[in-house]
């Protein structure tokens, strides 16, 4: 690679460094694992910066690569998550408990880990990078269908966890 | 809704820490991984060639060809074992043991076809956990990937053997939805195999988690990911994977 197609990667790479892991948390659950896959998701945009520059959107490009990076892992056997691998269709929640207790940040972020990996890829990639139902498809090589159930299926699970009673979160702001 | 879920994701990483990613390290495996690239496709090139007279001598008389084997092949002596896996994330690392050997010499028995994928890296490994409880995990896998026309193809063959602590995902049961499983099968002993079979444009795999009486679990996949232009499908189709699951005796 040239001296200043370096440099420009580095810039880039710098920039998007902190979006990239973000995205990357949201979708691991746990910053470290994050890093290594954004790590590794940095050596493959760097093999193929001529590609990435070229691109429309070197962003949207670099976060697909995250993405699909972090899809490969959960595949690896030796990678695959070892947390429970049925979310259950029933609230985990005892209705009695009051709202305030239900919905906290540990709550979601334990609900998004046990969600099938593509349902959350799904809810990250449309829901925090807002991302059309169409690239969403595209990133995850499903079709824009399948991207809908997904959808669906992902929001059930969080209303599912919800209390009695409370179907949104707009609800639950009201009833805390 | 989406307003509520985007705050709600936002408020998850509110707390990101400083990157600790170091780019000067990345870049410079970037410029390793290059290099390695490119030492590939001359390895490719004198692997042909090296074949190439194999089959040359092959055809003179007098002269047996069997001390002739290709360039960058393990020979056979070579024990999976020693085989590296220093592409896994340091946090992932597994390392070889009598049992995760043990596992791929029965695959290799149970499973002579996969001797037909061309070029299989083939690694097995035994993880433990490092809080150290009794959560332990053979694994032995053949993988092979290839470019093809806009990516790669990788076809793969995997089995993982568990204790009762950690079940790895394949399907929801028989509840509709998008992770149902093509067929849950009560099997004689007690067993019960999990079927996820997916064949789509995207790629084809056959997957199945067989859980035995005693709660210790096999998973066993065969998968090709296929994007166009790709050649080869997944390697063993799914009623093998059903009975290979069932012949794996090795316990974690």
């Amino acid at each position: 690679m040239k001296a200043s197609d370096e440099q420009a990667f580095r810039e880039f790479a710098d920039a998007r460094m902190s979006a990239l892991l973000r995205t990357a948390y949201l979708l691991c659950g746990d910053w470290h694992r994050a890093e290594d896959v954004v790590s590794t998701a940095i050596v493959k945009l760097y093999s193929s910066w001529r590609r990435v520059s070229r691109a429309d959107n070197p962003e949207a490009y670099a976060r697909q690569v995250v993405v699909r990076t972090w899809l490969d892992e959960t595949r690896r056997p030796w990678r695959r998550e070892r947390s429970v691998d049925i979310v259950p269709d029933s609230p985990a929640y005892d209705a009695d408990v009051t709202p305030d207790a239900v919905v906290r940040r540990a709550d979601l972020r334990r609900l998004l880990t046990e969600m099938p990996a593509r349902q959350r890829a799904v809810l990250v990639l449309r829901f925090y990078d807002d991302l059309s139902v169409e690239r969403t498809a595209e990133i995850l090589g499903c079709s824009p269908g399948a991207v809908k159930t997904l959808t669906s299926r992902a929001l059930g699970t969080i209303r599912g966890r919800l209390p009695n009673g409370v179907t949104t979160l707009s609800d639950l702001e009201e009833a805390m | 809704m989406r307003t509520e879920v985007r705050a709600l994701l936002d408020d998850l990483v509110v707390d990101q820490p400083d990157p600790a990613v170091d780019l000067d390290r990345l870049i410079a495996r970037g410029r390793r991984r290059g290099r390695i690239r490119t030492a590939a496709v001359g390895a490719v090139g004198l692997t042909l060639a090296a074949g190439l007279t194999g089959g040359v001598l092959a055809l003179r008389p007098g002269q047996a060809p069997d001390n002739v084997s290709p360039v960058g092949q393990p020979s056979a002596s070579e024990s999976v074992s020693t085989r590296s896996t220093g592409w896994l994330p340091q946090a992932f690392q597994v390392r070889s043991t009598e049992k995760s050997n043990e596992l791929a010499s029965q695959i290799e028995r149970l499973a002579p076809e996969l001797d037909q994928i061309p070029e299989a890296q083939k690694s097995n490994g035994e993880r433990f956990r490092p809080d150290g409880s009794p959560d332990r995990h053979l694994s032995a896998e053949s993988v092979w990937t290839y470019p093809v026309a806009d990516g790669r193809n990788m076809v793969a063959f995997s089995v993982e053997v568990g204790t009762a602590h950690g079940v790895p995902p394949v399907c929801d049961g028989m509840t509709p939805g998008v992770n149902q499983c093509t067929e849950v099968r009560r099997l004689p002993g007690g067993s019960t195999a999990y079927i996820h079979n997916y064949t789509a444009a995207g790629g084809h795999q056959y997957e199945v988690r067989l859980v035995r009486s005693d709660g210790t679990w096999v998973y066993v996949a065969s998968t090709a990911q296929k994007p166009p232009g790709s050649t080869h499908d997944a390697p063993l189709p799914a009623d093998r994977v059903l009975e290979i699951a069932r012949g794996i005796t090795v316990e974690p």
